[in-house]
């Protein structure tokens, strides 16, 4: 990207030639750091539903002033391919005519519901009165603004959207698209104050039910190995993030801290040889002497990314043995954590044969004093053999306050199952195949 | 139908929508998004159909 703007700044200045992005990125503002820290000054769009139906990326085209797409697949090169393109002349009646698309832009913009219904895509069943006009606002504050959050605090708008596209779901006619774009809806909430328990792991669901429908879709594959194991990886994903930070913060222009934090998948490579030190770890409190969090101050949530060759499409040696276990912990009822002690940590143990780089892992605390929000950690796990199921036993050690401000030490335990996928035929059922399962 | 119709309606009539400017003679379509607010820039959104007389470098990406 930063050579295609480099080739096109004295074009775009001169006013020869309009540069237009558009991102396929589930969180915007991740490409607003990218776009900051690279310099990128032309117009960025985004598209998290995938409505631009966009496989893969980086996709080049050129549009003449007609609007008729004249290059595709275009490659910086040395820019003699572009400005090649620019030194041509069409024909003002090789592209429709002006008069009949002016008729279509009015009768289209007349007959489709505003743009939000395209981003929704596949609203086209019937609705109880107000949750699509609900699931519109929330898109559209959420896309608007760019922050997921906007649709909260209440999160009735988030809800709605939810709802609907998972509603969606139900028909006859579902597409791989839809189930894409539920996950996407999933995703958004889990990231903003209206997440609800289960939110990651329908998202995760809902993303591998449209690959195994469309196993080609590379930008929904993406979307699954962002969380998904480190061996699934194409390359790292966002570890350019700290970078990016760092030398922003060196030009006097200091980043904040990214509202939705990093997971270590989510910077993972899969060049990187993770240290094998489970073995040597001792366990917290093998003695069983901190006492339960029977309060349930904590609520404790695990989502298991599978790699994303369970939905067809590869044939890696590592199919459908490794999974990236995600645990988020999460206060409830007005309960806090404090900063005066250790973070939260998380110990695990596995069934016979199964690993992990480590079985003692410490999740970090949100800023200041009292944080409430949630914190998360995850972890590639790996099963002896291919398709084989299993249930990782854990618990979570944490001080956490109550509403009175009343600070303790708990325990939670908690297991994982981590299911068998093994191939297409033998993932995990989507939401409406598991409605149909008695 | 015209293509300016049919990317309109794709997403609405058929489960597999053409991907957006990747077919040589397409019309891109009125489609609106949200702009990502750059520095200086104000939140908002762009409809691509208001780029006609206007020559376009669509690049669509990702960040990672």
């Amino acid at each position: 990207m930063p050579v295609w703007h480099a080739l096109t700044k004295e074009l775009r200045a001169a006013g020869e030639l309009e540069v237009i992005g558009i991102v396929q990125e589930q969180h915007a503002e991740r490409t607003r750091l990218y776009a900051a820290w690279q310099g990128l000054d032309f117009p960025i769009l985004w598209d998290p539903f995938g409505v631009a139906g966009v496989r893969a990326v980086l996709i080049a085209s050129f549009i003449d002033e007609h609007g008729i797409v004249r290059a595709t697949g275009l490659r910086p090169g040395d820019g003699e391919e572009l400005r090649g393109l620019l030194a041509q002349r069409w024909p003002e009646q090789q592209g429709p005519d002006d008069e009949e698309a002016a008729k279509s832009d009015t009768k289209a913009s007349a007959q489709t519901e505003p743009w939000m219904n395209r981003a929704l895509g596949m609203v086209r069943i019937q609705h109880p009165p107000g949750s699509l006009a609900a699931a519109r606002a929330a898109i559209s504050r959420a896309l608007f603004t760019g922050d997921a959050t906007a649709a909260a605090p209440s999160g009735v708008g988030l809800d709605a959207v939810v709802a609907v596209l998972e509603e969606r779901l139900a028909a006859s006619d579902v597409a791989a698209a839809d189930h894409f774009r539920a996950g996407v809806a999933r995703r958004l909430r889990l990231d903003s104050a209206a997440a609800r328990p289960g939110d990651m792991q329908a998202a995760l669901d809902h993303w591998v039910a449209a690959l195994t429908l469309d196993p080609g879709q590379y930008i929904w594959r993406r979307r699954i190995q962002q969380w998904g194991p480190r061996l699934d990886k194409p390359y790292a994903f966002y570890d350019w993030v700290e970078t990016a930070r760092n030398e922003l913060a060196a030009r006097g222009t200091p980043w904040p801290a990214l509202a939705v934090a990093l997971t270590g998948s989510e910077v993972a490579d899969r060049s990187r040889i993770e240290p094998a030190t489970a073995e040597t770890q001792a366990p917290p409190d093998p003695e069983r002497r901190v006492p339960l969090d029977t309060n349930g101050l904590v609520r404790v949530e695990a989502s298991v990314a599978p790699h994303s060759d369970v939905a067809g499409g590869d044939t890696k040696a590592h199919r459908a043995r490794v999974a990236q276990v995600h645990v988020r912990l999460e206060p409830t009822d007005g309960a806090h954590w404090t900063s005066d002690t250790e973070p939260p940590v998380l110990w695990l143990e596995l069934p016979e044969g199964w690993s992990v780089a480590e079985s003692l892992l410490r999740f970090r605390l949100p800023a200041g004093e009292s944080p409430t929000g949630p914190v998360a950690v995850d972890f590639e796990v790996t099963a002896p053999l291919a398709a084989s199921a299993g249930t990782l036993r854990a618990y979570a050690l944490y001080s956490i306050c109550d509403a009175s401000d009343v600070c303790t030490f708990r325990r939670q335990n908690f297991e994982v199952q981590v299911p068998a996928w093994k191939s297409p035929d033998d993932r995990a059922p989507t939401p409406r195949e598991a409605a149909k399962t008695p | 139908m015209n293509l300016l119709l049919a990317a309109l309606f794709a997403v609405q009539t058929s489960p597999t929508p053409p991907p957006l400017a990747t077919e040589v003679g397409a019309m891109l379509p009125a489609l609106e998004l949200p702009r990502i607010a750059l520095a200086g820039d104000a939140e908002g959104s762009l409809n691509l159909a208001t780029l006609r007389g206007k020559r376009v470098l669509l690049l669509q990406f990702a960040s990672w």
